[in-house]
């Protein structure tokens, strides 16, 4: 009883060392990017309201019409906010992917566990994404919306960014080992990125008819389920068509990324040997 | 002693296309994805045994070296102990707490001050609070690199990065020991200090290294394995490895003959034997006596390097008429050392009648302590006069 009592003990020992050192990588890596971009993490905010404002711009031109009302205030939290979490959703594949090449020589010179430098790209998600869903919400206001006062429409607010944050984590891990060989992994990321813009509902409102293609383009789009629920749900609207898809890609996302931690074990030193010295 | 690690048929392969090498990872990914094993043990198109058939045991307290030419597979073994890399046949158990120094930059960002980068390392390794600072405080020391230590990594020259990586994964206390060429860093000073800490690490643990240096070797190790394109030649004590290394270097190109145990020697000044690493002062006279264990009439010559290795002086007796028979003690003065303050080391080679080398001996190290004027090594005193 003692001893699986002590090898219990360990066992707890080793985690808290693993989740202590992905803490503690996030923050290293959060410092460096500090100290290496002069305007830090206010790019966050930049380059969706570039957007959001080129889209006030371009719809109002279009319309020819007054933009002050509430709904073109919805489109623009819309846009704005869709931009901002697909931004947030590509670095966060993108730094994942790039997770093993990134850190080869840590990962060589140093007896870290490979699940440390996941945790701290995870780590570092949660912070992105929690920035995001402060500047959104602090969003709603400035446009002149309401906020919503259910508190249910907060909780899917919330349910939608963990589930986009899942399938980021996910997919980047997935992608991790290939992309460590084959460069052509980011090419692809990084030209997906105006596409996945493109058929995600951002700028315009998600397409509810089940018989349409874009419809079942966007179920297996791990983007565009959360972002049509939680455009209704900051509306205070009826839940989408969409929360059934969103609430399936994040259960597998779970799935998937549990099965990917247990493998990397092994990979790592193949991929390893791979990249050479 | 307890045995801490044991190598068991160890076997390792590469390959030599860098598109067959993605392709066979990816097959070897896939395998792991789907829960079969690597099942690659043979060899498949481009690639080539890096290792073969590699067996030994190492217990506490044992040095052993890895010798052996580029591409004889020694970084290749090390990392396969390390567990940085998969082993494609047999196995290697451990015994205890792993420690390597292998790349001892690793982790370090250029943007980050050196404070930085170790406070980093150290809560890696699990130090906290007062414990934590603590080891900040001896890295700093150790690395002796003052102001820089607050600068960005980036503004150091490779010595001093070289220097922090040192300090940063050297204060450990590992039960195995793993080093790769980590002593060639630094200025000599430097190395000394290394020398120290290893011979501290070493007390308690086994420990296995490599090195192009065999006076590194001759000194830290007590047994070692001679490397010849993946396969262990030899096995047993390191100047056994020393001489093969310089024999297969011979059959290349003609090369000095270690054999370090055919002379003993000390220096002397004032008739006190200096220890080595020493301190002498600028223009101090120094002796140098000892014996040889040769079976041939010989010449010696006495060389004097500096920090760098370069030679810039040389006693040979054949410019003093002076042959050592075989079972005769020498003794030769030196006469006054007019070196600039600094790093000095001295090594000793007999050469035969026919004018081969049969040996040269480890380098004495030794410092020289005075008014520093400029950085040439050798300044000879003139006798000044006004006219």
């Amino acid at each position: 009883m003692s001893n699986s009592h002590s090898v219990g003990i360990n066992v707890l020992h080793k985690y808290k060392d693993v989740i202590g050192n992905g803490w503690i990588l996030a923050l290293r890596n959060i410092r460096i990017q500090i100290l290496e971009h002069a305007l830090g993490y206010a790019w966050t905010l930049i380059i969706p309201m570039l957007y959001a404002a080129c889209y006030f711009f371009i719809k109002r031109e279009l319309k020819g019409a007054d933009m002050s009302g509430s709904e073109a205030g919805w489109d623009v939290l819309r846009a704005f906010s869709g931009i901002m979490i697909v931004q947030s959703w590509m670095l966060l594949v993108v730094s994942m992917a790039g997770m093993i090449r990134r850190h080869k020589g840590m990962l060589r010179g140093l007896n870290i566990s490979t699940i440390s430098f996941v945790l701290a790209i995870a780590f570092e998600g949660v912070i992105a994404i929690a920035i995001r869903a402060i500047l959104i919400i602090a969003a709603i206001p400035i446009l002149g919306l309401d906020l919503p006062d259910e508190l249910s429409a907060w909780l899917w607010f919330a349910v939608c960014l963990i589930m986009l944050y899942l399938s980021a984590i996910m997919v980047g891990l997935l992608l991790a080992p290939w992309a460590t060989l084959y460069s052509d992994i980011f090419k692809g990321i990084s030209s997906m990125r105006l596409p996945l813009i493109l058929i995600s509902p951002i700028f315009y409102p998600a397409i509810e008819r089940t018989d349409s293609a874009l419809y079942l383009l966007n179920l297996v789009n791990p983007v565009a389920s959360p972002l049509a629920v939680l455009a209704n749900a900051l509306r205070g609207e009826e839940l989408s068509l969409y929360l059934m898809p969103m609430l399936v890609w994040g259960g597998l996302s779970v799935v998937l990324f549990v099965w990917s931690l247990k493998k990397l074990r092994r990979q790592v030193p193949i991929l390893l040997e791979r990249m050479g010295s | 002693m307890e045995e801490l690690l044991q190598v068991e048929g160890l076997w390792k392969k590469y390959s030599r296309s860098l598109s067959a090498s993605a392709r066979y990872a990816a097959r070897d990914l896939l395998r792991n994805a789907i829960g079969a094993e690597a099942g690659n043990e043979e060899l498949r198109d481009t690639e080539f045994w890096s290792l073969r058939e590699v067996n030994f045991t190492l217990r506490r307290g044992e040095v052993m070296a890895v010798v052996g030419y580029n591409g004889a597979g020694k970084s290749t073994l090390l990392k396969c102990i390390a567990g940085k890399l998969p082993v494609d046949r047999g196995k290697i158990v451990r015994r205890g707490k792993l420690g390597h120094l292998l790349e001892m930059s690793a982790g370090f960002s250029p943007s980050m001050t050196g404070r930085d980068n170790v406070s980093v390392r150290g809560r890696l390794i699990g130090k906290q609070g007062k414990e934590l600072n603590r080891y900040i405080s001896q890295v700093a020391e150790f690395a002796d690199i003052d102001e820089f230590f607050d600068a960005p990594v980036q503004f150091y020259s490779s010595g001093m990065k070289a220097r922090l990586g040192f300090a940063a994964s050297s204060v450990m206390e590992p039960d195995i020991l793993i080093l790769d060429e980590v002593l060639a860093v630094g200025d000599l000073g430097f190395r000394m200090k290394c020398y120290s800490r290893i011979d501290e690490i070493r007390k308690k643990s086994a420990v296995i290294l490599v090195s192009h240096s065999m006076g590194h070797i001759s000194r830290l190790a007590t047994t070692s394995i001679f490397l010849n394109k993946g396969k262990v030649v030899f096995q047993g004590a390191p100047q056994k490895s020393i001489a093969l290394y310089n024999e297969a270097k011979g059959s290349k190109k003609k090369a000095a003959n270690f054999k370090p145990e055919c002379i003993r020697f000390e220096v002397t000044r004032n008739h006190k034997v200096i220890e080595e690493n020493g301190v002498i002062l600028f223009g101090e006279e120094l002796s140098f006596q000892g014996e040889c264990f040769v079976d041939v009439p010989i010449t010696l010559s006495i060389f004097l390097h500096e920090q760098g290795g370069a030679v810039i002086g040389v006693w040979n007796s054949k410019r003093s008429n002076f042959i050592l028979h075989p079972s005769q003690r020498f003794s030769a003065k030196l006469g006054p050392q007019n070196l600039s303050p600094g790093y000095y080391h001295l090594s000793v080679i007999g050469i035969d009648s026919q004018g081969e080398q049969l040996f040269l001996s480890i380098p004495f190290n030794f410092r020289v302590k005075g008014d520093f004027y400029n950085k040439i090594g050798h300044e000879p005193i003139a006798a000044w006069n006004v006219l």
